[in-house]
């Protein structure tokens, strides 16, 4: 099927819309990498919390008659809105299970997934919504060296790159951040040293939900439904364990890495490339079972 | 707000023994009354991605039933009843999801719980082969009014099985045929990496071959995928100059996005792709494809179809899908059948169906043949592509390019799989 | 914990055998009494496919429950036994009686080499292994026309020694399901009380000791594993004799695996009984909630209430979160058949994040070794 002479020109546009792919998994994985590495726990909810961001956005779109004025309007309210919701819902329901055994958060995560599904199709119905016209600034595409990336992907990158320095500053920089990273480390010893855990595991969690949902809104103009957020959730759990489970790092890295490999599998493998992805973590598993970075973090 | 909730719970739950027990006195679960009335169970999903898909149908249904009927069209929204002309039809509706094992449930429990006379459904080909299954052993009717798979009017064609909508091959026959005189030579396919994706694109393989036009490569991708570049890659190393997409829901949408960022220059054309969600998500993306063989609201120009439009809209505040016309051929089949036959009985309903012209469609007058050869309604197919408009909900507009002949869209009676019928 | 502990006791020693017996007589009779005055075809369907997923969720209990190892791919070894007996009947003409064993059989060896590889790792990283497994071979079904792609391969009712298994008149198929039911029961009951169900558990309560005691930790979570993949498959079996349609969608995919989760959870971890009554709780939830809650929707009610009926995993949902919440000891917790004790040990494995900061974690690594 495809030619076998492969030039340069093939490999470095298969890189390069890897790249670009990859980074919309960074988007999708940071916020659940950030809650995993806290909170131990693999937020099922977390596609949810993406996809209620598009529901949001588009919502505050169609508010305001949509355009750009909109668009950048939803890129801050929507993230924020979510942020509110996942930080009450971890208040409410999320911490009365930290006594308990991690499987219940994980299960709690699942049935939470469902309800918020199911919440927005109950509020916005079933069928995919009407999307407002993409701004015409986003139409085209950027052209080096034969090599075409539309301004809409540019701006994802752009914005993924954003989203990672931001939140790198925030763990680095604040003192929430060093909460955090004590906490990853080792929550009961970080509350003994009277930091305040409780309050970080909800900044956390609200942090994750609002990177989710801003991905979100990115996604209005891929495609938005209720259930996007279920199709995401497992290509996200697989970049979080590439990376090394809680790894900030390394779901960066991974993220972009899986993108890369999709991308030269799909042009080139002979294997459905619904299957690479799992077959990509399945061998990282058994190769290096903490992931790409995941001790490294841990011992930070 | 929870204990509410709770309480409904288990309201529901000790519902689930009385609503049994109603269902096995028979006459009073609405089937087994008198020649003048009918049940129709209708599997579909009610609850899914393809929600909207499925009560679309349901819609359909009501509307060509209450056309055939003379019914009042008043409250049809909310009512699961329709009457006129004597005859009172209801309509049951069970939620499937898109999973076959609880459709077949839900069908099993239609046919003997609820005894209905019809069995309907389903979006999914997985789904309606369960349906058509029980309907099959159970000696039930079916209508098949979604699902596109030709094996269900061609290897396991029966005689209980019709179907209004199209299949597979008859969105292949006219667009391949479309495609191959006015898209280009050679042509690039994506499917969806599933039953009904290879089926589309080797149908659609074969037909454009047939008329003179070369296959340059084929990509399946996974369901859920969100990045299309690489088939887009290999559709321009390939050198073809146009590409046939067979995609659903929102892959259908990213594909359409990918398609138009990446400012290609291929002719495209889709089967499965351009729903309405999927003209109102991506807007001007939509004129990128054209020679797309479905049936869209403003396509035809006769009564009936005006009639469903302004009723769609007035009742439900949207315009008709893509298989509102099939629905609505099978609501009004299933009148018709029942005032020449004068019956509810299988037999003679059958009999009736078995090489019924349908009067009223959305595609005009007797548009609409039920072959006996096999059970599929042949019918003419439309060809449209879509313009950008000003005014109205959507930033574009289905445009129609072409009709292709109801005996020119559709496999010859020798050729479908079907060995042939015998009432 | 003291009360439970107590009353747990009670009902282990005393009360159960013969709550058990009365409980079954109830069930054996529930269809001769349903048909009796008139037939209660659809409820006999549900009773039927809540057995059947009872013993799925009985075969993933095992492993969860006595071995504390979490599978988020377990669904592939239902789907393993409903594929191979409805190839082995549809392709190969091999009756029903034959397929069955050899399904189960296959399967368990299929699990073997699933566990060999998946062992290697534990706690969420094993649990990921068996997700991509599983996700692995739903994705290649889809598409594979042998097996009939999505829509699945569809057989004939089997016959078996003469008898036709009628799906519309579904006796036969309610007292095989019984029967299987009946049997895994015991089956895993001997099983856990036996020599090895005791080694299991001591490999879930300290995997450390039971390999510095001794024991081969590995040989032994590898049989667990084939014997709860095997016993998977007999679920399996059940599901392609009675749906009689073996589809991907509904036998490989991640969200049966879920239900089954669900089940377990819901009717009590790390029960015997829990899966049973978890099982019947769930499946019967689905189809009062998604068929009958709108038979109590008033005429003229308002549109969101009107709307609810096609919203019913939203009540499902909100009443497994309250279950996560208040009530997880589960069904049979409740009922004093709880074994808290061991749920709180089972599932230190899943938290992976608290693994990869215990020392244990470094010589797991030594399985592979």
């Amino acid at each position: 099927m495809t030619p076998l002479s492969v030039g340069l020109g093939d490999l470095a546009t298969t890189f390069v819309n890897g790249v670009s792919y990859g980074m919309i998994l960074v988007l999708v994985a940071l916020g659940l990498s950030l809650v995993f590495g806290l909170m131990g726990v693999l937020n099922f909810a977390h596609g949810a919390l993406f996809m209620l961001g598009g529901y949001i956005g588009l919502a505050v779109m169609k508010l305001t008659g949509g355009g750009m004025t909109g668009f950048a309007l939803a890129l801050v309210v929507a993230p924020l809105a979510v942020a509110a919701i996942g930080a009450g819902l971890e208040r409410t329901v999320y911490k009365p299970l930290y006594e308990t055994e991690p499987i219940y958060q994980l299960l709690l995560t699942f049935g939470l997934a469902v309800v918020i599904e199911e919440a927005v199709k109950y509020i916005w119905g079933a069928a995919p919504p009407g999307v407002p016209p993409r701004p015409a600034v986003f139409d085209g595409a950027v052209v080096f060296m034969g090599i075409s990336l539309p301004y809409y992907r540019v701006f994802t990158i752009l914005l993924g790159v954003a989203v990672v320095a931001g939140t790198a500053l925030f763990l680095s920089r604040t003192r929430f951040g060093l909460i955090v990273r004590a906490g990853v480390y080792n929550t009961d010893r970080t509350a003994t040293l009277g930091l305040n855990v409780e309050r970080a595991f909800t900044a956390v969690f609200g942090l994750g939900a609002f990177i989710a949902a801003l991905g979100g809104v990115v996604y209005i103009y891929r495609a938005i439904e209720p259930s996007v957020g279920a199709s995401i959730i497992l290509p996200a759990f697989i970049v979080v364990i590439v990376g090394g489970l809680g790894s900030f790092w390394g779901s960066v890295i991974a993220g972009l890495l899986i993108g890369v490999i999709w991308q030269f599998a799909a042009v080139y493998a002979p294997v459905p490339a619904g299957t690479v992805i799992f077959l990509v973590m399945i061998a990282v598993l058994l190769l290096r079972p903490q992931g790409l970075l995941g001790e490294a973090e841990v011992e930070v | 707000m929870v204990e509410i909730d709770r309480r409904r719970l288990l309201k529901a739950a000790s519902a689930t023994g009385v609503a049994g027990l109603t269902g096995l006195a028979g006459c009073l679960g609405g089937g087994g009354g008198g020649a003048d009335s009918l049940s129709i169970g209708v599997v579909t999903d009610t609850s899914g991605p393809y929600a909207h898909l499925g009560n679309s149908v349901i819609r359909g249904i009501k509307l060509g039933l209450a056309q055939s009927l003379d019914a009042d069209t008043e409250g049809l929204a909310d009512s699961n009843t329709v009457e006129g002309s004597g005859i009172t039809v209801e309509i049951l509706a069970e939620d499937s999801g898109l999973a076959a094992d609880t459709g077949r449930q839900k069908a099993r429990k239609l046919v003997q719980s609820d005894e209905v006379d019809i069995l309907q459904g389903s979006v999914s080909s997985s789904v309606a082969a369960a349906v058509q299954d029980v309907a099959t052993d159970a000696s039930t009717p079916m209508f098949v009014d979604t699902a596109a798979a030709t094996s269900l009017t061609g290897e396991n064609c029966n005689k209980y099985t019709f179907r209004t909508s199209q299949t597979t091959y008859q969105d292949a026959l006219a667009g391949g045929q479309y495609a191959a005189e006015n898209l280009g030579s050679s042509f690039y396919f994506v499917g969806a990496d599933y039953s009904w994706g290879h089926d589309s694109v080797a149908q659609w393989k074969s037909v454009i071959e047939e008329n003179g036009g070369s296959a340059a490569g084929e990509s399946f991708v996974s369901p859920g995928t969100s990045n299309y570049t690489p088939y887009l890659q290999n559709a321009e190393e390939s050198g073809a100059d146009s590409i046939v997409v067979a995609l659903t829901g929102t892959d259908g949408i990213r594909f359409s996005r990918d398609l138009a960022d990446f400012g290609t220059d291929f002719e495209v054309t889709a089967t499965g792709v351009t729903t309405v969600p999927w003209m109102q998500q991506v807007g001007t993306a939509a004129t990128g494809f054209s020679g797309i063989p479905k049936y869209f609201w403003p396509f035809p120009d006769n009564s009936t179809n005006d009639w469903i439009i302004e009723q769609y809209s007035s009742q439900w505040n949207a315009v008709p899908s893509i298989f509102t016309a099939g629905a609505h051929a099978a609501g009004y089949a299933i009148g018709q059948g029942m005032q020449s036959a004068g019956s509810n009985d299988a037999d003679p309903l059958i009999e009736q169906w078995h090489g019924m012209t349908i009067e009223k469609t959305a595609r005009g007058d007797g548009a609409y043949t039920i072959r006996e050869c096999d059970h599929q309604a042949e019918f003419p197919m439309y060809l449209g592509h879509f313009e950008e408009t000003s005014g109205g909900s959507m930033d574009v507009e289905p445009v129609l390019d072409d009709t292709f002949e109801a005996e020119s869209s559709i496999r010859p009676c020798g050729e479908t799989g079907c060995s042939g019928i015998e009432l | 914990m003291s009360y439970i502990e107590r009353s747990n006791e009670l009902f282990e020693s005393v009360k159960t055998p013969y709550i058990g017996a009365a409980l079954l007589a109830l069930v054996a009779v529930f269809p001769l009494v349903a048909n009796a005055i008139g037939g209660l075809p659809f409820l006999t369907s549900i009773a039927i496919e809540m057995m059947i997923f009872a013993v799925f969720a009985m075969s993933f209990n095992l492993l969860v429950g006595y071995t504390g190892y979490v599978s988020f791919g377990h669904t592939v070894f239902l789907g393993s036994g409903a594929y191979m007996t409805a190839v082995l009947m549809k392709k190969f003409s091999v009756p029903f009686i034959a397929a069955a064993p050899a399904a189960v059989i296959g399967t368990g060896l299929f699990a073997l080499v699933v566990g060999a590889i998946a062992f290697r790792r534990s706690g969420v990283y094993f649990a990921m292994i068996t997700l991509g497994v599983a996700q692995v071979f739903y994705t290649l079904f889809q598409s594979w026309n042998y097996v009939g792609g999505d829509t699945g391969i569809i057989i004939d009712p089997p016959v078996v020694f003469g008898y036709e298994f009628n799906p519309f008149e579904p006796m036969g198929y309610y007292y095989l399901a019984l029967a299987t039911v009946v049997v895994t029961y015991l089956f895993t009951r001997y099983l856990v009380r036996s020599p090895f169900g005791h080694v299991l558990q001591a490999i879930r309560e300290n995997e450390e000791r039971a390999r510095a005691v001794g024991y081969s930790v590995r040989t032994f979570k590898l049989a667990a594993f084939s014997v709860s993949g095997g016993l998977a498959a007999v679920s399996g079996v059940l599901y392609a004799a009675y749906f009689t349609q073996v589809a991907p969608g509904s036998t490989l995919y991640w969200t049966t695996t879920g239900d089954g989760l669900f089940m377990i959870l819901i009717g009590g971890m790390g029960t015997l009984v829990g899966p049973i009554i978890g099982s019947v709780f769930v499946i019967g939830t689905q189809y009062a909630l998604s068929t009958y809650l709108v038979d109590f929707i008033p005429e003229g009610a308002p549109a969101l209430v009107a709307r609810l009926p096609e919203r019913w995993p939203l009540l499902l949902g909100l009443l497994f979160m309250l279950t996560v919440l208040r009530f997880r000891s589960g069904i049979a917790g409740g009922l004093g058949f709880s074994r808290v004790r061991s749920i709180d040990d089972v599932l230190t494995r899943v938290s992976g994040s608290a693994e990869t900061e215990e020392p244990t974690v470094k010589s797991d690594g030594g399985d592979e070794r």
